[in-house]
């Protein structure tokens, strides 16, 4: 243990020799005479600076309370702008769905209509369609069907839910 | 000797006398200056440090009790005002207050540029600023400002053994650097 301090003891010396040297330029320097104008007017420029903030804090006040100050101004403000008094409430569906509702009154509306209730004319419907369409030759085929045929494939189409 | 003379003028001082004051920075000034220059490597930043290590002794010489020794004292003001300093300095580099234009204010505006050797001396300064900032200061203080490692430990209160190592670490560093630029 003793042989490793010794040898970076050792060490030391040789690197504090080896700076030595390459430090006297630095040495020079900052004990240069032409430093001596600097330091002799360091400390009327330093009480130059003291003075200056002495006569700049006319109004000292403590950083924490201008913050208070700041934060209590900013609240009295906001407590103008908002209306504190307005009533939210989160069961009022029109509030929260308010862009949904229209969707929502449709649905109810088509879920209040049974299918008993609707009693719509299958066969003129088809006339009507047939003779909306331009295809004659379909035209002419769906006019020969017999009242029982037009039954049938409306039954189909019903099955295949088509209509 | 030197603390009796001290204490003598800090007494005058808190009795009123600015000449006292002006004494003991008269004689203590270029040692804060040239620990502050070798921490932050510009003569802006530590005409800064300078100002306001003094502005601290003006106001709070009247709580020293000569407990230790006025130097270190001052010592321990100077080096906690650097560090603060450096701190500071890095979080605003961080946020980008700070755009690097006091660079060029802190080499135009040297303590003197008729130096024959500047670039020599730019050249350790900027070695220095390449190794940690524990390093740095111990190694300051012991080579520049001749401080024993006692004295070090009680200006900065850290144990001399860790004291030691920075020292060691920042020798082997700065040679290294050195000798790599030469």
């Amino acid at each position: 243990m003793k042989k490793v301090d010794k040898n970076k003891f050792y060490e030391i010396e040789l690197l504090e020799e080896e700076l030595l040297q390459k430090f006297e330029t630095y040495k020079g320097y900052k004990n240069s005479e032409k430093n001596k104008w600097y330091f002799n007017n360091i400390h009327y420029r330093a009480m130059r600076k003291l003075d200056e903030k002495s006569s700049k804090a006319i109004f000292p006040v403590p950083p924490t309370i201008s913050y208070a100050i700041l934060f209590i101004i900013s609240f009295a403000i906001s407590f103008q702008l908002i209306d504190f008094n307005e009533d939210v409430s989160l069961n009022d569906e029109s509030f929260l769905f308010s862009d949904t509702s229209p969707w929502q009154e449709e649905e109810a509306f088509l879920s209040s209509i049974s299918d008993e209730e609707l009693n719509l004319d299958y066969t003129n419907y088809f006339y009507n369609e047939i003779n909306y369409t331009g295809n004659s030759f379909l035209n002419e085929e769906l006019l020969q069907l017999s009242e029982s045929e037009f039954d049938e494939i409306y039954e189909n189409l019903k099955y295949k839910k088509i209509l | 000797m030197d603390s009796v003379e001290d204490k003598r003028l800090v007494d005058e001082f808190l009795n009123g006398s600015e000449i006292a004051f002006k004494k003991l920075v008269d004689k203590y000034s270029k040692k804060i200056y040239w620990h502050a220059r070798g921490m932050l490597n510009n003569h802006f930043d530590a005409d800064e440090v300078t100002q306001e290590v003094i502005i601290v002794l003006y106001k709070k010489l009247n709580t020293f009790n000569f407990n230790s020794n006025l130097y270190t004292w001052i010592y321990r003001v100077t080096s906690t005002r650097t560090l603060n300093y450096i701190r500071k300095k890095k979080v605003k580099e961080f946020f980008s207050i700070s755009d690097g234009k006091f660079d060029n204010i802190a080499s135009e505006n040297d303590i003197q540029n008729s130096f024959e050797k500047i670039d020599e001396v730019r050249r350790i300064e900027k070695v220095l600023q390449k190794i940690p900032v524990k390093q740095r200061e111990v190694f300051i203080m012991k080579n520049f400002d001749e401080l024993t490692y006692k004295e070090i430990s009680e200006i900065t209160g850290k144990s001399i053994g860790g004291l030691k190592a920075n020292y060691f670490h920042a020798l082997r560093r700065i040679t290294e650097l050195i000798n790599e630029e030469s």
